[in-house]
């Protein structure tokens, strides 16, 4: 089961970014330094973070999750939509005190199985048309005939997602419209040092 | 004065039954006020307020929560003295009561005093042999009678006595207002009073998590609430038990160990050192301040503390969302360097997966639980074995496994889909425990940033390879140092089997950046939903330097 279509894109497999053996003598001869982080890269984790309220946030998501409906040609499922807000989360899962939050905006839109695979290539020319940068994309011939679709947004790095979605192991009858933010911080909020 | 004999015979233990019901309806009244000042009162203050203020009146409306908790244990106590008591003098009477009936049915008399003669032979004359054999016969069994209720005397005395010591110990005393470590002393408190008892601990099917369901589906109400309020460490920690239960006994529980950390004057720890108990205390203070937090959290993200230990780095097994009725049950097994401070970032990502999976399941329940509930492996200097080898995994296996099962015993109504996620060695953790016994029973298994499984292919975890979800970043230097060494073959590898999922973040603890395929993905599987694909990796055999 979950085995994408022969025919649908798949992304070029996986290599390891580095050589076995250098890997290899980093874990053998530097152990106290490896094991307390010194081989990975803490880079950019200060880096200035994208600024917007929550408000505007939650705003952007709205309007997202209602083009991509009307490119797609679906109508949102009315009261269906639900905001969350998360802190950020560290590497060595520290939750900064400064306001930072993300943002994930959920809505969904009924419609038949046999539909979305039609809509969602919908959405895939869209997004490209919009210069978004397309992540993902797959078509599924399984029982729920589903498809998926998902892109970057370049101007603020929000993600879009549009997935079958459904109670498991029955036909999926809607399409799931997700928008996700990248860590946020308020207008106003002094950035903490990590 | 009546002789305690007469006493004994015509007692009316009607008041007793009327006082130990009272003291159990003011228990269970001072539970469901505890319930609701949590839910009502500081669970909304703590959602809302911040600020000096803020904290001077939530440590105000904090203590009056814990006094509650400690009426509901007092009064429990009180209840069970009495109660017991009242049952054990009951018996007593209906053995006092069953030998003057005797007695008295095969002729002889009992007087006030309980004292036994035979009317039958007392006029006999003694020097006929053969009416000295008749007081001879009738001689046993009157020394039966008499000691029948020189036993049921002795018995209700004991019955008293105990009862007494009993209650001398649960007084009012521990309400006074600057009594600091009352909620230790309430455990106490109930210890001492079951001591003087005699009774012992509930015998609870610990091992076998669908056996104590079902002993707590036997059990009455009352019962249950008994054994909730004056076991609360027993009760929270059983694997099985309904999770609405275990959590109200943990919290109690929890309250008592703190106030007692908190308040160390005279008492014992054992050997453990101080600096071990500042430990204990700062572990058991991020739990409690963490549920706080959440207490007015809506429904479906509701935490539910499952089992907790401070010792050490700190255990502790927390539940978002109640699983007992989800339709979908997802459980994070963290990895190395995680400790109780890990617990509100850990909470977090629970939360967003959380999320993602009731979205993509268009609203069906899900529950996601933080499994901290082993000794994950320290990433220092000081003890690289344990992040090299399997031995915390393999320790850790079979509480897992158990803990799962737990799960699905404890749960209502239809089986829920389950998916078990492995992080980092978490991932190991989750490896051995599918690998051994008879499996985690899980309907899919995740590992991210996997250094190893324990095995070298998915189908020795005891489940459909094809339900087995590998996520590897493509820098993820965990991965790419540890695995294929000590841990088992690199899952994400094609060799392994299995499928590998699409991750689109960088490093090893990106796998649930909120922007990202990669957590999407994983809420994808918790709800029963296919993730996107991508190939297995090919085979990186390591470049031995022999």
């Amino acid at each position: 089961m979950f085995r994408s279509s022969p025919g649908s894109p798949s992304l070029p497999a996986r290599k390891s970014p580095m050589p076995k053996s250098r890997s290899f003598w980093c874990a053998l001869s530097a152990t106290a330094l490896l094991l307390t982080g010194a081989c990975m890269s803490d880079e950019g984790k200060n880096a200035p973070l994208p600024r917007m309220s929550k408000e505007e946030a939650t705003t952007r998501a709205e309007e997202y999750a209602s083009r991509m409906a009307e490119a797609a040609g679906v109508s949102l499922r009315e009261g269906d939509a639900e905001t969350y807000f998360y802190d950020c989360v560290g590497k060595n899962d520290e939750i900064a005190g400064d306001g930072r939050f993300s943002l994930y905006h959920a809505v969904h839109a009924d419609l038949p199985k046999e539909e979305h695979t039609a809509a969602v290539r919908k959405l895939r020319a869209d997004f490209k048309e919009k210069g978004y940068e397309v992540t993902g994309y797959r078509e599924y011939e399984d029982d729920y005939r589903t498809a998926t679709v998902s892109a970057t947004i370049p101007d603020d790095r929000f993600t879009v997602d549009v997935s079958s979605s459904g109670p498991s192991r029955k036909p999926s009858k809607t399409l799931l419209f997700g928008v996700r933010t990248p860590c946020l911080l308020p207008p106003g909020a002094t950035q903490e040092t990590q | 004065m009546a002789s305690d004999f007469a006493r004994l015979l015509k007692q009316d233990f009607s008041d007793m039954e009327a006082a130990a019901e009272a003291w159990r309806k003011l228990s269970t009244t001072m539970q469901e006020l505890a319930e609701r000042h949590r839910s009502k009162v500081t669970g909304p203050l703590h959602a809302q307020w911040e600020g000096e203020d803020a904290d001077a009146a939530l440590y105000y409306l904090e203590d009056v929560e814990t006094r509650i908790g400690l009426v509901r244990t007092e009064a429990m106590a009180v209840h069970e003295v009495v109660d017991t008591t009242r049952l054990r003098m009951e018996q007593a009477q209906t053995d006092l009561r069953n030998a003057v009936r005797r007695a008295e049915e095969n002729g002889y008399e009992v007087d006030d005093d309980g004292t036994v003669s035979d009317p039958q032979t007392a006029s006999l004359p003694r020097n006929d042999p053969d009416t000295q054999e008749i007081a001879r016969q009738r001689g046993g069994p009157m020394g039966e009678y008499r000691r029948w209720i020189d036993d049921a005397l002795t018995d209700a005395r004991k019955a008293s006595d105990d009862g007494k010591k009993a209650l001398s110990g649960l007084n009012g005393d521990i309400m006074e207002r600057f009594n600091f470590d009352a909620a230790a002393e309430s455990a106490s408190d109930v210890d001492a009073a079951m001591k003087a008892l005699g009774i012992q601990d509930p015998q609870v099917p610990r091992d076998d998590p669908k056996a104590a369901a079902e002993w707590w589906k036997a059990l009455d109400p009352e019962e249950r609430d008994l054994y909730t309020t004056l076991y609360p460490d027993l009760i929270g920690s059983t694997d099985g038990l309904p999770t609405t239960v275990r959590n109200d006994a943990n919290r109690l529980a929890l309250e008592q160990e703190l106030n007692a950390l908190e308040n160390r004057e005279g008492r014992s720890f054992g050997d453990t050192t101080n600096e071990d108990l500042n430990t204990r205390q700062q572990n058991l203070m991020i739990l409690r301040d963490m549920l706080d937090e959440g207490d007015g959290a809506p429904a479906g993200k509701e935490r539910y503390l499952l089992a907790f230990d401070s010792d050490g780095d700190g255990k502790a097994v927390v539940a978002m969302g109640n699983p007992d009725t989800a339709a979908h049950t997802g459980v994070l097994v963290p990895g190395t360097n995680t400790t109780m401070e890990s617990m509100p970032g850990q909470l977090n990502r629970i939360s967003a997966l959380q999320d993602s999976a009731k979205e993509h399941s268009d609203g069906e329940d899900v529950a996601m639980i933080s499994w901290l509930g082993y000794d994950a492996p320290e990433a220092a200097a000081t003890d690289f074995n344990s992040v090299t080898t399997e031995g915390r995994a393999q320790d850790a296996a079979p509480d897992l496994r158990q803990f799962l099962d737990g799960t699905r015993a404890s749960h209502q109504g239809a089986p829920s889909h389950l998916t078990v996620i492995g992080h980092s060695y978490g991932s190991t953790t989750v490896g051995a425990a599918a690998a051994g016994g008879d499996g985690l029973g899980a309907d899919d298994i995740v590992a991210v940033g996997s250094p190893g499984m324990t095995v070298n292919e998915a189908g020795d975890l005891q489940i459909d390879p094809d339900r087995v979800w590998i996520g590897a970043a493509g820098d993820d230097e965990i991965i790419d140092m540890f695995s294929d060494f000590n841990l088992g073959d690199n899952p994400a590898e094609e060799p392994f089997g299995g499928n590998n999922f699409e991750v689109d973040t960088s490093g090893h603890s990106g796998y649930w950046d909120p922007n990202s395929r990669s957590l999407d993905n994983q809420g994808k599987i918790i709800s029963g939903r296919p993730p996107t694909e991508v190939p297995k990796e090919d085979n990186d055999v390591p470049l031995l330097p022999w």
